[in-house]
């Protein structure tokens, strides 16, 4: 195709072959292995993705180069049509209950398309590698804090924005959440238009990287919103299917998305997902707070090595 | 909800919108995955996977498509109106905020797919 590479081509297609099936048979796969191999890693994204409010590209990109030698800008486009339907699955089962925020979640999947948008546009523009390097040493910044949040135990309700359930004003950004020993609180997020700010730098992230939506979301959400974990999971589940469905057209679009993959990866991703989000609510915050830095970790140290490839 | 000021918060509470939301996202994916099957059977009798449903001969007009292909792209379609019918469904809650932000969510999404599809097909 003739047409200029994005950050993430430049950045990633040195270091891999294209997409070859020959390979698969080399391995000895068929496309019934590859089809259950797909699968299994799409129930095992879902139900991260489900857990943590994030859509599964983190995870899903170093499996499908890693193990299955999927070009990394097929894997990109794999991994968004893979956040659609994380969404699916987790926001889907999130939405019979009260834990999503759904003006909030209106506001920043627009503010976050708008970034998808404008990366796309100015992508030729921006110095790929430092902003990877940047994203990089932010997420494992979150996860420093995340850790130090986690240790130093729940300050959620100290900084959940508390309305009177019984007031006739009742805003269309306030949520609800359940607190232990309350029950079911009403709250309202803080700083609603810094959090729209946020989430478009998130998404310039997610349009250069193909990584980056929930990850930043969700401490977006929680840090600076005050949202609980759980609400912000749930929230960014929800905004994830405008995102993730805006990716994956201007990928699907381009021509690189191998679509015969994405059937058994919708059907790992979606009931994953559904999974994910019904484990959340039993686990404690602490452990979810923990797995997340954890993650947050390793996709920076990740990011850096890319950065650092990108380079040499 | 039994708020106790005998006003229902629907803002809040597990309305029908938002179940129905949750099937039409359901739906909209599970046809998706069918037509997206449709191609895949194929791949799967013929080992004919780089041949079909890569799309990038429809980028670069080389040949043709095949029926197959052409599901396949109606499948992807499905996909992609995953946030569109959610939104449909969404539209019917009470708050005027709410119903404004999913229409703007709406032109988003429709905005991307003139812009998109119309480099596709261009």
């Amino acid at each position: 195709m003739n047409r200029k590479l994005t950050p993430v081509e430049n950045l990633v297609l040195p270091c891999q072959d294209e997409f070859d099936v020959d390979l698969l048979m080399f391995f000895g796969w068929g496309f019934l292995e590859l089809a259950f191999i797909t699968f299994i890693g799409g129930i095992l994204v879902g139900v991260l993705g489900g857990l943590l409010g994030v859509g599964g590209g983190v995870f899903l990109i170093p499996f499908l180069v890693g193990v299955l030698d999927v070009a990394p800008i097929e894997a990109v486009g794999l991994s968004l049509f893979c956040v659609v339907g994380t969404s699916v699955g987790s926001a889907g089962r999130a939405l019979k209950g009260n834990d999503i925020n759904i003006g909030l979640g209106f506001v920043v999947e627009v503010c976050m398309v708008s970034g998808v948008v404008f990366s796309s546009i100015a992508a030729h523009r921006l110095s790929s590698t430092g902003l990877l390097r940047l994203f990089s040493l932010l997420t494992l910044s979150l996860a420093v804090l995340f850790v130090f949040r986690a240790l130093r135990g729940s300050r959620e309700k100290n900084s959940l924005f508390r309305t009177d359930s019984s007031s006739e004003n009742l805003h269309w950004l306030d949520g609800e959440c359940v607190e232990p020993s309350e029950g079911i609180v009403h709250y309202r997020p803080r700083h609603a238009r810094w959090i729209g700010v946020l989430v478009c730098g998130s998404g310039v992230a997610s349009g250069l990287f193909g990584i980056g939506g929930g990850m930043l979301n969700v401490p977006i959400l929680t840090l600076v919103g005050g949202l609980p974990l759980r609400a912000a999971a749930a929230t960014s589940s929800f905004a994830m299917a405008l995102t993730g469905a805006a990716g994956a057209m201007i990928y699907f679009s381009q021509g690189t998305v191998p679509l015969f993959m994405v059937v058994p990866l919708l059907l790992g991703v979606i009931p994953g997902g559904s999974i994910g989000m019904s484990f959340q609510s039993q686990l404690p915050v602490k452990f979810l707070r923990l797995l997340f830095a954890f993650l947050a970790a390793v996709v920076g140290i990740w990011g850096l090595v890319r950065s650092i490839r990108g380079e040499s | 909800m039994n708020g106790s000021c005998g006003k229902e918060n629907s803002l809040t509470t597990s309305s029908k919108a938002k179940i129905t939301a949750s099937l039409a996202m359901f739906i909209a994916s599970v046809i998706a995955i069918v037509l997206l099957s449709t191609g895949y059977v194929d791949a799967i009798s013929h080992n004919n996977a780089n041949e079909i449903f890569q799309l990038e001969p429809l980028v670069s007009s080389d040949r043709a498509l095949s029926w197959r292909e052409l599901v396949g792209l109606v499948g992807a379609f499905f996909l992609f109106l995953v946030p569109v019918v959610r939104n449909f469904a969404l539209f019917r809650l009470p708050q005027r905020p709410l119903r404004n932000w999913a229409v703007a969510s709406t032109f988003v999404w429709l905005a991307l797919l003139i812009w998109r599809g119309g480099i596709l097909f261009s």
